[in-house]
């Protein structure tokens, strides 16, 4: 296990200088798409940041826990990307897809562990999680929240635990690519466009049963609402956590499932076809 | 590499063995407006062979024949329906991480390296994640540099290399962990003439100074002629041949050719058929088992202002051309 964790580690250095040396090389663009990413995070969450300012609130949260709300999602959201967005790892069905699971299969690596180190890009592809750490700074700053060991740890529970959810749904929804390769290609993205766009909108007021399939079936509550709600105490955190914990759960479990699944289907009957783009691009 | 598959690599002298291998794909296809079918193709059909360690084995066939299916097949990408595939004494489909530690792989059609990164850096990721030890990687760079010419392009990002520079560079990279075992699908395909020379050099040099062991497909008659010792030829996904290069010749009989010049627009050469006309200079097939070649040359002799008589065998491409069409049409 010790040399497993050795080589994991080995593995997240090597990706995360192969980041840092394509900022290196060309810094202009990678300025550019850091810009452009930065100002997307920014902009996708203006529009419920406008409405809390302007009524002093939204939902039952003040403007300053709204901004929490929203800060927790982009940290989340930005965590995730940089990750596992690198290489289409998060988007996995591309790679399924294109038939490029063949160029894992040569590399004398588990899968598992590549799938955990290749889409690291800490450089090019950290906006939004700095984007997002400074709005929560930010918004703790604002609400005079006590940041204490336990909170953090309760932080890192709810961040893990969201993403283990989108990356379980990505991969649930990307083993589909295994049978139906050009048709599903882009299925993980649109599955995590899902919790992307709904994410970051309050969700109280619905009525219970629409409700209860945002927590559960599409958790989409669990992305920044539940969280946030736990986070600034609204919530009580140990039985209210355990929902995501099930959730995650359930969601990993169906995902590692259906991948190891569909993993032997295209081991089986292979890919009959293969899109020459690069295959990490 | 688990203790038991170290072993079986070390002591199998064997590096692959197909015994009686099935692999059956299923196409689809409109079967009318609501309903689809689908069509089972026989990638391989029962094929059996077996590649003694520091052999060079070209693999041919036509297109679709199951070349690149063995390789995945070799490499625990596929798996077969029945029979048994070993490569270096193992099973690929349990045993995966350790035959890709000794074994290099490359299509012709696809490339390892990284897009948007000069070549030096695939190779430094390579080094990592195959986790190459320093002097084997020091080794192995500086040959496959040497080699392949690879110094003059090691710091160009790889989106930007030439189809011959980015074939070179992936050949180098597959090098670097010291493969015993090497499968080439396609390694020339579309390079010009300077590009395919040094790749079929370093090839060859693998083999007989390094003792590794190639299996080689290419639809390049004559370079797979070049490099290999021994031809396997697929077809329909049935191992049609298996011998060296003089047997495969007399397959389609012991074909010979006869070329010389002559004014006559069409000679008559009694056993002989002309397969080829430029200018003066006219060239017969024949088959040495049932035309003498004293006969034919006393035919020729009759011939009035015949010069430049020049004999030899029918060229391995005829031959194997003419084996495929043999494979169609059945």
């Amino acid at each position: 296990m010790a040399d497993k964790i050795r080589r994991l580690l080995c593995l997240y250095k090597l990706y995360a200088r192969m980041d840092l040396q394509w900022f290196m090389q060309d810094k202009f663009t990678c300025a550019l798409c850091i810009a452009s990413d930065l100002l997307g995070s920014v902009a996708s969450i203006s529009g419920v940041f406008l409405l809390s300012q302007r009524f002093a609130g939204v939902a039952g949260l003040s403007a300053d826990e709204a901004l929490f709300f929203l800060g927790f999602f982009t940290l989340a959201d930005g965590l995730n990307a940089m990750l596992f967005a690198s290489n289409n790892v998060l988007h996995i069905s591309r790679r399924v897809g294109r038939g490029q699971v063949d160029h894992m299969l040569i590399q004398p690596v588990p899968l598992w562990m590549q799938l955990l180190a290749e889409g690291f890009m800490p450089v090019s592809g950290n906006s939004g999680f700095l984007c997002g750490l400074a709005l929560t700074i930010v918004s703790i700053t604002r609400l005079g929240l006590a940041v204490t060991p336990a909170w953090l740890l309760l932080l890192l529970a709810c961040l893990l635990l969201r993403m283990a959810v989108v990356t379980g749904w990505a991969y649930l929804a990307g083993a589909s690519a295994f049978y139906k390769p050009a048709a599903c290609e882009e299925i993980s993205s649109l599955a995590i466009d899902v919790f992307s766009g709904l994410g970051k909108y309050p969700l109280s007021g619905l009525p219970s049963w629409l409700a209860g399939l945002l927590f559960t079936a599409v958790p989409v509550g669990l992305m920044a609402w539940l969280p946030a709600h736990i986070l600034l105490g609204k919530m009580d955190a140990p039985v209210t956590l355990l929902l995501p914990v099930i959730i995650a759960a359930a969601l990993l479990s169906a995902a590692t499932y259906a991948f190891q699944k569909g993993l032997r289907h295209y081991v089986k009957f292979g890919c009959g076809r293969y899109r020459d783009l690069g295959h990490r691009n | 590499m688990s203790n038991l598959a170290a072993a079986a690599i070390a002591t199998s002298d064997i590096a692959i063995e197909l015994s009686n291998v099935t692999k059956v794909f299923s196409q689809g296809r409109p079967a009318g407006l609501f309903r689809r079918g689908t069509r089972r193709v026989a990638a391989l059909d029962g094929v059996s062979f077996s590649i003694r360690g520091g052999e060079f084995v070209a693999y041919a066939g036509p297109n679709g024949a199951g070349k690149s299916t063995t390789f995945k097949l070799l490499c625990g990408m596929l798996a077969p329906q029945s029979g048994r595939v070993s490569a270096l004494g193992l099973d690929p489909a349990r045993d995966r991480i350790p035959i890709m530690q000794k074994t290099g792989v490359l299509f012709g059609n696809r490339s390892e390296l990284w897009w948007d990164h000069p070549v030096r850096a695939s190779f430094e990721w390579k080094r990592r994640v195959w986790d190459i030890e320093d002097k084997t990687y020091a080794r192995m760079f500086t040959m496959a540099c040497d080699l392949l010419g690879l110094d003059e392009f090691l710091d160009t990002f790889s989106r930007e290399l030439s189809l011959g520079q980015r074939m070179r560079a992936n050949l180098g990279l597959m090098l670097l962990h010291d493969p015993s075992l090497i499968l080439l699908d396609e390694p020339t395909l579309g390079l010009d003439v300077l590009a395919k020379r040094r790749i079929i050099d370093c090839l060859k040099r693998m083999n007989r100074e390094e003792g590794k062991t190639l299996l080689v497909t290419s639809h390049d008659i004559d370079d797979l002629t070049e490099m290999a010792q021994r031809i396997m030829l697929l077809s329909k996904g049935k191992l049609a041949f298996d011998g060296k290069y003089d047997a495969l010749t007399l397959l389609t009989g012991d074909k010979r050719l006869l070329c010389f010049t002559a004014r006559e627009p069409e000679p008559d050469l009694h056993g002989a058929v002309m397969i080829s006309r430029e200018g003066d200079r006219h060239c017969y097939e024949y088959d040495a088992g049932s035309v003498s070649i004293a006969a034919l040359l006393r035919s020729l002799a009759e011939i009035p202002g015949v010069r430049d008589v020049e004999t030899g065998r029918a060229p391995i491409e005829s031959v194997i051309a003419e084996l495929y069409r043999g494979w169609t049409e059945d």
